[in-house]
């Protein structure tokens, strides 16, 4: 050891010591721990929701979601920035809110993006929906709203036949195109390609970026998913691995936060939560400088136990080498 | 005279950081507990993500889901994350009950910090790019902290190319520079002194410590 | 909604307990962290000059 101006450790008794057998000993340590954990638990691989599954085991969960996007009622079409411009929905605390600042970067329009879009893909295909598209995308506003409002009410007293909705009164009539294009949804669900065809509308890879059809079942179905798999009961996944796993238990002190007054009773819950964590998380960082927290270690005393040997042996200042071997 | 920059940064490297500082074969005394382990214990567990994570990146992200190999090499991942918090955060602890922050050592601390901030994103991608229920529902729930500060437009937690690229090349090289960063800073500044002897004054070693507080 | 999703797989079973959003398994390991801890403050560290 020499010293250097930054480094004075010369200048306290010294013992023998291995850097390199340290780190070989704890690769070795590390790699039977992770050998034996790997090889006991393994790891939890449930599949991801897809529609397909939707479609085949709760064909009426898969209508009402997209009945909700054509009316422009689901969760998304009113959460505002980045996915649209929905007044009053961005989280804010007073004046600030980086939701609206940061603008629509995502736009999501629900009816297009998960419902017309992907049939309209499918029209060389399937001839047969080129009239019931047009009268939709022809309609105004409020008579594709009343459409699919009409559909959502008689949906209860519906039947699923053969994997297709049969509805009370005239089909033909009644209910507008919608009828013929949600059946034409669960045909395009069932074949396992709804997703890419979503997805397919912003990019040459759908696979790559599931932005879209990821938010076609954000709420509902993945939260019945989720709840299957012992995942859900808090508002961040994140933390909570399926089974008996262990989450992501050093985001505790972040999410835990939720669970208590203001930030589980405001409606801008996510941005209090962050900017608190930011906060604490620099004061951390800062405790250097910070004159009473850094000396809390001192009051403690845990150090005492730490350096026990070195306190009994050498006291307490630094010794000159002659004094090493005690 | 000209500057010879290659010759300034030789003797600056010199100054700061000689090789028997840089890999000394003695250690102070006061370096005698396991608590000083945890750090190289972190540095482990990383060697073995990197390990882990080379194999599976190599095989492609929907190789795990087919291949017995390739979740057990997942399983190793999975456990290795877990092992590398573990102790990052047992070091963390070691390291404030020992206020390891003193003796000009500021940019070490802050620098684990930043080693913990960016290893957090790092776990964060690495469990959107599983493409299982996990990378959906941790997607779909984690949006809106993202939107709420503003940055899902830029770092968009449901595109999954987005995520699997950062994961598997940006975080990890980010938390290797900042790393060895960190591990130089260690050896730069050596192991941080006791603080005085709880019992024992010692007007010299209590002004050394306190006066870079 | 009527009906509930099921998964084709499942994790296993999972203890139905949680404290301060902590699962059981995330205990566990919190709880290994503290003994892990305590033990290493508390043993003795071997050195080699002591023979």
């Amino acid at each position: 050891m020499r010293r250097t101006w930054t480094n004075t450790n010369s200048q306290y008794p010294q013992v023998p010591y291995d850097l390199i057998k340290e780190m070989l000993v704890a690769l070795s340590v590390i790699g039977v721990i992770v050998l034996v954990l790997a090889g006991i638990f393994s790891t939890p691989d449930v599949p991801a929701l897809t529609a397909k599954q939707v479609v085949q085991q709760d064909p009426k969960l898969l209508i009402q979601t997209a009945l909700d996007d054509l009316s422009l009622q689901d969760a998304i079409s009113t959460y505002g920035p980045p996915y649209n411009h929905t007044p009053n929905a961005a989280q804010h605390l007073g004046p600030i809110s980086p939701e609206s600042w940061a603008g629509v970067q995502i736009p999501v329009n629900s009816a297009q993006d998960n419902v017309i879009g992907p049939l309209t893909r499918f029209l060389p295909i399937a001839p047969s929906l080129e009239a019931p598209l047009t009268a939709w995308n022809h309609a105004t506003r409020s008579t594709q709203i009343h459409w699919a409002d009409t559909v959502s009410n008689a949906l209860n007293k519906a039947k699923i036949t053969n994997g297709k909705l049969i509805l009370p009164g005239n089909m033909t009539t009644d209910y507008g195109p919608v009828p013929q294009l949600i059946n034409a949804y669960l045909a395009l669900a069932r074949t396992g390609l709804l997703e890419s065809a979503i997805d397919g509308a912003t990019g040459p890879m759908p696979a790559m970026n599931r932005t879209k059809s990821l938010l076609l079942f954000q709420a509902t179905p993945d939260e019945q998913y989720a709840n299957q798999l012992d995942m859900t009961g808090n508002q961040w996944g994140i933390i909570k691995e399926t089974g008996n796993y262990p989450g992501a238990v050093w985001l505790w002190y972040y999410t835990l936060l939720y669970q208590i007054p203001p930030f589980s009773t405001s409606s801008s819950a996510d941005l209090l939560v962050v900017l608190t964590v930011g906060i604490v998380t620099v004061l951390l960082m800062l405790t250097p400088f910070i004159p009473v927290v850094r000396s809390i270690p001192r009051w403690i005393g845990i150090y005492k136990l730490i350096w026990r040997r070195y306190y009994r042996e050498y006291g307490n200042g630094r010794r000159e080498k002659s004094h090493e071997t005690t | 005279m000209k500057t010879n920059l290659t010759k300034t940064i030789r003797l600056w490297i010199q100054d700061v950081l000689p090789m028997e500082n840089l890999l000394p074969d003695t250690m102070p005394a006061y370096v005698d507990s396991y608590v000083y382990l945890f750090g190289i214990l972190t540095v482990a567990a990383l060697v073995w993500l990197i390990v882990t994570g080379t194999i599976l990146a190599v095989f492609g992200p929907d190789w795990w889901h087919v291949s017995t190999v390739g979740h057990f090499f997942n399983s190793m991942h999975f456990w290795s994350v877990q092992a590398f918090f573990f102790f990052m955060i047992l070091h963390l602890w070691a390291q404030f009950l020992m206020a390891a922050w003193r003796g000009g050592r500021h940019w070490t601390w802050i620098g684990g910090w930043l080693l913990f901030l960016v290893s957090i994103v790092a776990a964060l991608t690495g469990y959107l790019s599983q493409t299982n229920f996990d990378a959906q529902w941790i997607g779909v729930q984690g949006k809106d902290a993202m939107n709420a500060t503003g940055i899902d437009g830029f770092f968009n937690i449901l595109n999954f190319g987005q995520m699997y690229g950062l994961h598997i090349f940006v975080l990890p090289m980010a938390i290797i520079v900042l790393l060895i960063v960190h591990l130089m800073l260690v050896r730069m500044h050596g192991v941080v002194e006791p603080f005085s002897h709880p019992l024992e004054g010692d007007e010299s070693i209590a002004q050394n410590v306190d006066k870079h507080q | 909604m009527n009906g509930q999703l099921q998964p084709p797989i499942h994790a296993g079973w999972a203890w139905q307990y949680q404290w301060l959003n902590l699962s059981v398994a995330d205990m566990i390991v919190v709880a290994l962290m503290v003994i892990v801890f305590a033990l290493a403050l508390v043993l003795p560290f071997p050195r080699e000059d002591n023979k």
